[in-house]
């Protein structure tokens, strides 16, 4: 297996909260790992240094070999980092179309055409109409983003992550929020787009049947370390992080 | 902009006839000076300048979601540059051509101090940033003729030397250089929001984050944007000083800034003739309410302030909403049955 990311001993606070403390992480190419924890345990702080959207404190994080620790986003992107959002993140009054046509754009290097019409570029309208096919939203392609139901916004969000043709994708939560029908069509998506083996996907889910059944590797996280690491049969007999999630849900039953 | 689609008014495409109703205004423009005096003339000029000046400003507000109190430093950029240059070389293109430029210069020193900050703190930055160039207008006067600005500012001849020169000391000949040079700015302005890179601009309005995450740098695109947002300012800017022979330090305040504003909220924020509506508004609202008191501009905020709260997408979001609907509803209701 292909190392994809790796990082080394990456610290990040806010104030006085240390959030990541000390984090020593790889995640190999054709893996589905998902990362576990309780609330504040250092996830999504995880997600925002892994792809530029915060600086770290100390330690330096790894590409296929490359350090990016501080290059900015885009950049990163264009690598092939991505990323959806635990928070909707779309674009709400453009159409759904255009949702995915920015990502495709960019990928196609197209972003700077000042002059030319948008569907005077031919392969940026195929592959968007691929994407979108893709994920089952064609037919409301010419509806502004932002009157989508939330499970279909969820979905084109997924969409827009995948457009930019990451070989590593951090999904923030891809279901929360959603009911059972919606759900299954987002773990079709992730089951699918991982069969495909272009894109390795990171998921932080707080779902167990989720984790469980999607997941090569699981990841635990607490207090801003890593405590376990391995095959999810591993986890589930894993004595600390049953101690850790079992206080959790003592302490929440003494409140 | 999704109301627009498949709308069919008398049975033609809602396309077909607003470029009939575009060709036909663009016609009338062309006759204003045969069908109207001086004064229309006049009028006309200023809303046409008023209007590459909003759009500019427009592209910022609108599509890339940056509020500019600044783009009258940039105006008066353009204005000061072109006069300075006329005084010197009584050339009309190289007049123009160094005002836009100047414009262009700073606003790219400027905007590369601004875009990396957005909402209020942009909108502060920039006005500060005007208010600066106010003040070198206003204090330097062995450039700018301090308060009494720049006088003896001459119409001079659109020419290129061997080629051919055109007179421009009747209003009538520089009435159509303003409109042609205005008309072809619009028609690049539209080419350039309807581009990939005015879908990127909206974007970065609609979710900074997810267009980085495009890999798009945010910066460099605002920067621009901002840029191009200078320029149609500064262009602006520039074919004022031919017409009133003179440039002076307010047009570069910050009350001046708010022009385009007023304009684009009047119009509409989200529609790219919001803004040529607006200054059109702007002016023949001014034009009416001078007649009845000097404090015109309480009565324009009052306009402004109900359109904002009752009307929140402009005067031209009442075609898109109301009138269209209802002559579909009303006649191409009938043919379709």
């Amino acid at each position: 297996m292909t190392e994809l990311l790796r990082t080394e001993n990456v610290r990040k606070s806010f104030g006085h909260l240390q959030a990541l403390d000390g984090v020593d992480i790889h995640f190999n190419a054709d893996a589905l790992t998902s990362i576990i924890g309780p609330n504040g345990a250092g996830k999504t702080t995880l997600i925002n240094l892994l792809t530029g959207s915060l600086g770290l404190d100390s330690g330096k994080i790894f590409f296929k070999g490359e350090e990016i620790t501080k290059m900015p986003t885009h950049e990163r992107v264009k690598r092939g980092i991505g990323r959806s959002f635990q928070i909707m993140n779309i674009f709400p009054m453009l159409t759904v179309f255009q949702n995915i046509q920015i990502p495709v754009l960019s990928l196609f290097n197209k972003s700077l055409k000042f002059f030319s019409r948008l569907d005077a570029h031919a392969d940026v309208i195929a592959e968007v109409e691929k994407i979108s096919r893709d994920v089952g939203l064609w037919d409301k392609r010419e509806l502004p983003a932002g009157e989508l139901s939330h499970g279909d916004q969820r979905l084109l969000e997924m969409g827009i992550a995948m457009s930019s043709q990451p070989e590593l994708c951090f999904l923030d939560e891809p279901t929360s929020g959603m009911n059972p029908g919606e759900r299954v069509k987002i773990l079709e998506n992730i089951r699918r787009l991982s069969k495909d083996k272009r894109t390795t996907f990171i998921i932080v889910e707080h779902d167990m049947d989720v984790v469980f059944g999607l997941s090569d590797r699981i990841v635990v996280m607490h207090r801003g370390k890593v405590i376990a690491d391995g095959r999810p049969d591993e986890i589930k007999e894993n004595e600390n992080v049953r101690e850790v999630y079992l206080g959790e849900e003592l302490e929440e039953g003494l409140i | 902009m999704m109301t627009r689609k498949g709308v069919s008014i008398f049975g033609y495409g809602y396309k077909k006839v607003s470029n009939l109703l575009l060709l036909l205004l663009i016609v009338v423009l062309f006759f204003v000076p045969q069908l109207a005096g001086k004064y229309p003339m006049y009028m006309a000029m200023h809303i046409l300048i008023l209007s590459v000046f909003a759009l500019g400003f427009n592209l910022l507000l609108g599509y890339t979601g940056l509020l500019s109190f600044g783009q009258a430093g940039f105006y008066a950029c353009g204005a000061y540059g072109c006069g300075k240059v006329l005084i010197l070389i009584p050339s009309l293109l190289p007049g123009i051509i160094s005002g836009v430029l100047f414009a262009g210069v700073t606003a790219v020193i400027l905007g590369f101090l601004c875009i990396r900050h957005t909402r209020i703190y942009f909108a502060m930055l920039t006005l500060c940033f005007g208010m600066m160039i106010y003040s070198l207008a206003w204090k330097w006067h062995t450039m700018t003729g301090g308060d009494d600005g720049l006088v003896g500012i001459p119409r001079a001849p659109l020419e290129i030397p061997g080629i051919f020169s055109i007179d421009m000391s009747s209003l009538q000949n520089y009435y159509y250089f303003v409109l042609i040079v205005c008309l072809l700015a619009i028609g690049l302005l539209y080419r350039i929001v309807k581009s990939p890179f005015g879908l990127i601009l909206q974007g970065i309005r609609d979710s900074e984050s997810r267009v980085s995450f495009s890999g798009v740098s945010v910066k460099n695109y605002r920067l621009i944007a901002f840029t191009i947002g200078g320029l149609y300012a500064g262009l602006a800017g520039a074919l004022l000083p031919p017409l009133e022979n003179t440039v002076t330090p307010p047009l570069a305040h910050w009350t001046h800034s708010a022009e385009p504003v007023l304009a684009t909220l009047l119009g509409g924020i989200h529609t790219f003739s919001g803004p040529v509506v607006g200054a059109f508004l702007f002016y023949v609202i001014k034009d009416v309410i001078v007649r009845f008191t000097e404090y015109w501009l309480i009565c324009l905020g009052v306009i402004v302030l109900a359109l904002v709260m009752g009307l929140p997408g402009g005067v031209v979001s009442i075609f898109e909403q109301k009138l269209i609907p209802w002559v579909r509803l009303r006649f191409a209701g009938r043919s379709l049955h």
